[in-house]
């Protein structure tokens, strides 16, 4: 009886070997040489020349939009997606989710006063309706509205405005260079060509008891729910009481009414009731969301509705209105 | 075919030793496999180097409960006096000591937007240190932007050296790998080591900021600063990774400035809009309390921050900083 294998097999075993010696000696050889960015710090060594980090080198150095009487303080610095939280920590994750695309930033000083400089923050938001989220969810209350650009106002030392596909922010170190910060803004605006934001949504809202000033644009994972983007909120004062409503424009009726269910059942899921409440709308439903209210129905391509309001019938009486607005 | 009659021709002897060929060489890659196995990683620590690489424990026996609430709005005042209520600082910084003071240079950002930590304040701190008879005062943080532009532009450079500190700017070789014992996260992980080498006591001086992640970023988010390598990842699981570094190190006292707090758009700020007059400062030896009370400043209270509830169950303080008995000073 021959037991000896064939000649074929022999040789597939053979190529099977000489494959596994060659990863093995490939991991060998590869353990000297290991990411080191693992474990290394991400440490810029003093002195060193600012990050340009994952964005790219290429593009403008935002010396151009330096003003009279400011010159540059440092070179100009470029993040992308990888890398934003290098310049921003906490707050990346918010234009992350909102279509980030690339931040450049520069400081200027006060050739005649050392300790006055400002830093001029362009990010790329992709698009004008992303430019606009990261502008509106930021908004800072009582501020001065500008009229430079559509969405622009200023605090006392800085500046902040959506110009086509970049919010842009003007930072002072001190509340004496407001009239450097605007005109580096204006520079900024006539320097760059923009399209405006198509943000028509915003137009839906009922007008009597809007606060104009709240009204923001959440591009992602709105209220928790990851299943919900692309959705404005604005603020409303109706007898006194401050009620939040939401409007989100979907892709067809049926997608708008697929929403609402789903949104429902996202807030049941989390502990929410539905209750019998008959706000006259069809499909309407009003959630008791422990001691909140919340109000969901679909008008057309809109998902809309009312959130976490504290009292059931200024919610309901806010979601009729809300109904009546949407053509 | 061959093959086919190969296989037919197989005996139950020739199959027992080919079987056992197989396991024999199976058995033995394992065995190399286990031989070769590194278990502390690449570039990583011996069991023995990892305990040493462990932070010390840097409070001051007996004092575990000391909390003082100071309203006010000049910081210099401020915290003389809360000192003074807790016992003084000669309670906690002997003659001869080092002192390390772990600001929040995070930003390379002017004072005025209370992103960092006032310069003034950290004079006064660092004065007051030397006047206890402390030997050296050294002041370091990893900041978020280019150190040198940070500790320059927020003032924390200058106000550390011209009161009699050194400032310890990060190197990559400051960096050694550090696991927290029972840590989830913190594991093996590249921590600014170095500055604490030959250190008695430790300072956390924060300012009180909103967050966009963490909901505040107070004493304990401020340890952030000491880590390297990519941190942001921590972002995901901010809470859990808060509580860790309040069990990461144990301070002799922190300090938390709440005369100005940042109220939105936090961590970075911007605006002078984002900030509010909290006329505040809390000084204390219990992380875990003095930010409870700095939850208090932002209108939150700690069920809105989970990390304080977590760092309490894991044992790093109390939430309750009532509980302590806090001394209530006003500065004028």
């Amino acid at each position: 009886m021959d037991s000896r294998p064939a000649r074929t097999e022999t040789y597939v075993g053979l190529v099977i070997l000489f494959t596994l010696a060659v990863i093995a000696a490939g991991i060998f050889l590869r353990q000297f040489h290991y990411d080191a960015a693992l474990f290394a710090p991400a440490v810029p060594e003093t002195g060193s020349a600012p990050a340009s980090a994952s964005g790219s080198s290429e593009g403008p150095d935002l010396s151009d939009y330096a003003t009279a009487g400011l010159s540059p303080m440092s070179g100009v610095e470029v993040f992308g997606p990888e890398t934003l939280s290098e310049k921003i920590d906490g707050k990346a994750e918010m234009y992350l989710s909102s279509g980030f695309k690339e931040l450049r930033c520069r400081r200027f000083g006060r050739s005649d006063r050392p300790n006055e400089w400002l830093e001029l923050f362009v990010y790329d938001m992709d698009n004008p309706r992303n430019a606009f989220a990261v502008f509106s969810l930021q908004k800072r209350a009582d501020a001065e509205e500008l009229s430079i650009v559509r969405f622009s106002y200023r605090t006392s030392n800085a500046l902040y405005l959506v110009h086509g596909r970049h919010y842009v922010e003007i930072v002072a170190s001190v509340e004496s260079m407001a009239e450097d910060v605007l005109a580096v803004g204006l520079k900024f605006i006539q320097a760059v060509q923009a399209e405006g934001a198509n943000v028509g949504e915003i137009g839906l809202f009922p007008p009597e008891g809007l606060d104009p000033s709240s009204v923001a644009l959440h591009v992602s994972d709105v209220f928790g729910f990851n299943e919900l983007d692309n959705t404005f909120t604005a603020s409303y004062n109706v007898d006194g009481v401050t009620v939040t409503a939401f409007l989100s424009r979907r892709e067809s009726p049926e997608d708008a009414a697929r929403m609402a269910e789903a949104y429902r059942r996202f807030l049941v899921e989390n502990g929410a009731t539905v209750t019998d409440a008959d706000l006259g709308i069809e499909g309407a439903r009003v959630l008791k969301v422990f001691d909140t209210f919340e109000v969901v129905f679909s008008k057309g391509s809109f998902l809309a509705g009312v959130h976490e309001a504290d009292d059931g019938d200024v919610a309901g009486r806010l979601a009729v209105r809300l109904h009546q607005g949407i053509r | 075919m061959k093959r086919d009659s190969d296989e037919k021709d197989l005996n139950r002897r020739d199959f027992l030793i080919r079987s056992a060929r197989a396991g024999g060489f199976i058995a033995a890659a394992g065995l190399l496999g286990y031989r070769l196995h590194d278990d502390t990683g690449a570039r990583g620590l011996s069991s023995d180097e990892e305990r040493q690489a462990v932070l010390a424990d840097y409070s001051v026996p007996g004092t575990s409960r000391k909390m003082s609430i100071v309203t006010g709005q000049d910081r210099v005042t401020s915290v003389r006096l809360g000192l003074e209520a807790i016992g003084g600082i000669e309670s906690f910084i002997k003659r001869g000591d080092k002192v390390l003071i772990k600001v929040n240079a995070a930003f390379a950002t002017a004072p005025a937007l209370s992103a960092t930590t006032d310069p003034r304040l950290l004079s006064e701190v660092v004065r007051l240190c030397l006047k206890a008879g402390a030997s050296e005062v050294a002041v370091t943080d990893n900041p978020i932007n280019d150190p040198q532009s940070c500790f320059a532009l927020t003032g924390i450079g200058e106000a550390a050296r011209s009161s009699g500190a050194k400032v310890i700017y990060p190197k990559q070789t400051f960096f050694r790998p550090v696991t927290l014992p029972g840590g989830n996260l913190i594991r093996k992980w590249p921590v600014l080591v170095a500055p604490f080498e030959g250190v008695g006591k430790v300072i956390g001086m924060a300012p009180v900021k909103d967050h966009h992640r963490s909901g505040a970023s107070m004493t304990m988010k401020n340890w952030y600063g000491l880590f390297g390598g990519r941190r942001n990842i921590f972002h995901q699981n901010i809470h859990e990774f808060i509580m860790e570094l309040a069990m990461l190190v144990k301070p002799t006292l922190v300090i938390l400035d709440g005369i100005t707090a940042m109220m939105t758009n936090g961590p970075t700020g911007g605006s002078l809009a984002d900030l509010k007059q909290t006329n505040t400062l809390v000084v204390g030896t219990d992380q875990v309390a003095v930010d409870a009370f700095g939850a208090t400043l932002l209108g939150k209270s700690v069920h809105d921050l989970p990390y304080i509830m977590k760092a309490e169950a894991a044992g790093a303080g109390t939430a309750d900083f009532e509980s302590l008995g806090p001394a209530r000073v006003t500065a004028g």
